[in-house]
């Protein structure tokens, strides 16, 4: 037993080592001058064939010239992140006003085309974005929103997924909670709002943080709905700029990015592992 | 319920983080950016101005001599005007009296008193002349008085003859290209030659008469005394007369102080001349020695000219050249205006009139302000602000190093071979800078 679990664990360390590994190599070089992390970069594509890769495990000398860039020389950077930012706290809140509420319809009531409806999420759950991208930017040209920040928050309100996992969540709830508030007097938004919602409090949570991953890293739609306005582009759309232009800032830029992500991640880290726990998804 | 508040604490680090450095990093941004200025060279043709030493350089310079001038020193008492100066005629030029004049007109008295007693002498001798006497006497006057005038005319026409390049013809004869000044001294001379021969036929006749040798010798000794005694009193006059003028040296016609070969206390010959003049109407040129100046000076440049109170004058190069001693020069025209705003001549010519010609390139060529052109010898570079944009779409401007070549330095401005018009150049820069550094344009 004790030798399987130890080939176990040395397994998934070196599985959790190699997912790690990255992050703190982003990390580290962020702490790496400019100057050092372009001469690096430089190396992508020239490589030796007669030894091997160097790998930097450690800043030759230690700077904090890379977020003294980004943050001070650079305004772009803080405005790219700003615009993620807006972005994704925008969808957020357009997402808790629509599926939670969605999610409710359908799973407690019963009416014409229900089912349908139900079967169009699933579908659209299931098609790519690039299926949809054209009926989108149709629909959105003839609303007049195209290159304006509302192309990319609008549609993302509407995430099909999220709706499909509340609703999946909502069926799994006893019908007697929701028969014990009606007999108290509740109607159909006090029993929502103070029954189901306090009850669907994980899977909320795990939504939010995927939905808040899925916002904070989208590159497609703004990319397709902001093509004239660079402006307004969010910070990972201009992340792709790096492959063809080493700046010497892209480790300090990706550290920061990473931030925001991290801490929702440990905010909302409970709900998460509940939330796949829970889901009939298992 | 830790790593919630963990993550609560973070969100709202990174968000007081990224507002705080949202709020200051223009600020620290501008601060800690190199102000410069910027400007887009231009092209055109350099010009420089190049102050030269000048002289100023008469067309004509007549000698001026004194008047009736005998072969003495003249001892000079005080000099009233200087090269340059405009006189008029009368204007006292020097002061001044013969050297030696008592000395002098005391040998002319003396030189008097001798003929004088011989000529008594010779009259105590009681010696009585008889008419054939007198005509004897009467005609050896005339032919030595015909063979002076004579000697005069021939002398005076000789002198043209050799002054004109001319020989005389046959026998004597007028040359065929003889000019009317030497015709006219032919005449003269052909006249006095006729009364001299006169003059001998009269003495011929008279030799017929029969004079003793005693009375011959007392009529050569009588006139040669005579003679004498007529020649120290026209010394000693002209003398008295020379010195009573020297008392007031006056210039003889309008016009220009161009030399002056007399200073205070000196003593010069009374014959040789004092100072030169030029007419009023002969405006002088200012010469300027271009011999050491690396540019080359063309006709039509403009000049200016200033004077010590500040006045300026504008004239141009009328004519370029190499003297004989192989000085390069230029000439600068002066206008009667001109001279009058900046002092008279005299001050021109003493120095006190700055002169600048202002040089011109041929060839146009790139010019910028002399603050933007860095480097020496023969590294010379400026800093061109490029245009760049970061991989998130920043603009900054960037310096960037180019290599100049240097043709010409002027002042404020340098003419460089390389097109640079199309490019911003930075100077003036509030700090250090080098290649690659981020700047910012002056606003102000």
């Amino acid at each position: 037993m004790e030798k399987r679990h130890i080939a176990t664990r040395f397994a998934l360390t070196l599985v959790a080592v190699a997912v790690l590994l990255p992050l703190l190599l982003t990390a580290v070089y962020s702490l790496c001058a400019p100057s050092e992390i372009k001469e690096y970069m430089g190396t992508r594509g020239n490589y030796n064939q007669d030894q091997f890769m160097e790998i930097k495990l450690a800043p030759k000398q230690f700077s904090l010239s890379q977020f003294y860039k980004i943050l001070v020389e650079d305004e772009a950077v803080l405005r790219l992140f700003c615009n993620s930012a807006l972005y994704t706290v925008l969808v957020l809140l357009g997402q808790a006003v629509v599926i939670p509420a969605m999610a409710y319809a359908l799973s407690r009531f019963r009416f014409p085309g229900r089912d349908a409806l139900f079967f169009g999420i699933i579908m659209l759950m299931l098609l790519p974005f690039q299926v949809t991208m054209v009926p989108n930017v149709l629909t959105l040209k003839k609303l007049g929103l195209m290159n304006t920040i509302w192309a990319v928050i609008l549609p993302n309100c509407f995430t099909p997924f999220y709706i499909f996992l509340l609703r999946q969540y909502m069926l799994g709830l006893p019908k007697e909670i929701l028969e014990a508030g009606e007999i108290d007097g509740a109607g159909t938004f006090r029993c929502f709002f103070h029954i189901v919602l306090p009850v669907c409090k994980p899977i909320i949570g795990c939504a939010v943080a995927l939905s808040f991953a899925d916002c904070w890293n989208m590159v497609e739609q703004p990319l397709t709905y902001l093509a004239q306005n660079a402006d307004k582009m969010p910070l990972s759309v201009m992340f792709n700029q790096f492959s063809a232009s080493p700046t010497g800032t892209e480790f300090a830029g990706a550290t920061l990015y990473i931030l925001p992500a991290l801490f929702v991640y440990l905010y909302f880290q409970k709900d998460i592992l509940d939330g796949i726990q829970l889901s009939e998804l298992k | 319920m830790k790593a919630k508040k963990i993550a609560i604490k973070g969100l709202i680090a990174v968000a007081a983080l990224v507002a705080v450095c949202m709020f200051f990093s223009g600020t620290i941004r501008t601060i800690a950016t190199a102000k410069v200025k910027m400007t887009q060279p231009r092209s055109g043709k350099l010009t420089q101005s190049v102050e030269l030493k000048s002289t100023l350089e008469f067309s004509v310079n007549n000698d001026v001599v004194l008047p009736d001038a005998l072969d003495v020193n003249i001892e000079v008492k005080r000099v009233k005007a200087e090269v340059g100066y405009q006189v008029k005629k009368g204007d006292v030029i020097f002061t001044g009296a013969v050297a030696d004049f008592d000395k002098t007109m005391q040998q002319y008295r003396d030189s008097y008193n001798e003929a004088q007693a011989a000529l008594n002498a010779l009259e105590d001798k009681g010696i009585r002349l008889r008419r054939t006497d007198e005509a004897w006497a009467q005609a050896y006057d005339g032919l030595s008085q015909a063979r002076s005038e004579w000697l005069d005319a021939d002398l005076a026409y000789r002198a043209r003859l050799k002054v004109d390049g001319l020989e005389a013809g046959e026998d004597d004869a007028l040359p065929e290209d003889a000019s009317d000044e030497l015709k006219a001294l032919y005449e003269t001379r052909q006249e006095k030659k006729a009364a001299l021969d006169q003059a001998q036929q009269a003495m011929d006749t008279a030799e017929r008469y029969s004079v003793s040798d005693d009375t011959r010798q007392y009529i050569t000794d009588r006139a040669k005394y005579q003679q004498q005694m007529d020649q120290a009193e026209q010394n000693m006059l002209q003398l008295t007369v020379l010195n009573e003028s020297l008392k007031s040296v006056a210039a003889p016609d309008d016009g220009y102080i161009t030399k002056l070969n007399i200073k205070p206390g000196d003593t010069f010959n009374a014959t040789q001349p004092y100072c030169c003049m030029c007419p009023e109407d002969e405006l002088p040129t200012l010469r300027a020695d271009v011999s050491e100046c690396p540019l080359t000076i063309t006709k039509g440049m403009a000049a200016t000219l200033t004077g010590r109170d500040g006045a300026s004058e504008e004239s141009k190069v009328e004519a370029v050249g190499v003297t004989a001693a192989g000085g390069k020069y230029a000439d600068i025209k002066l206008g009667k205006k001109l001279i009058k705003n900046l002092g008279g001549l005299y001050a021109i010519s003493s120095g006190a009139v700055t002169v600048k010609v202002e040089y011109k390139a041929k060839q146009s060529s790139t010019l910028l302000p002399a603050a933007a052109v860095r480097g020496s010898g023969d590294d010379r570079y400026v800093f061109v602000v490029q245009d760049q944009e970061s991989s998130f779409g920043t603009k900054k401007q960037v310096l960037s190093k180019q290599s100049v070549t240097v043709l010409a330095e002027s002042g404020g401005t340098v003419s460089v071979q390389e097109d640079l018009t199309y490019m911003k150049v930075a100077y003036m820069e509030d700090r250090s800078v080098s290649e690659g550094d981020s700047v910012m344009e002056y606003t102000n």
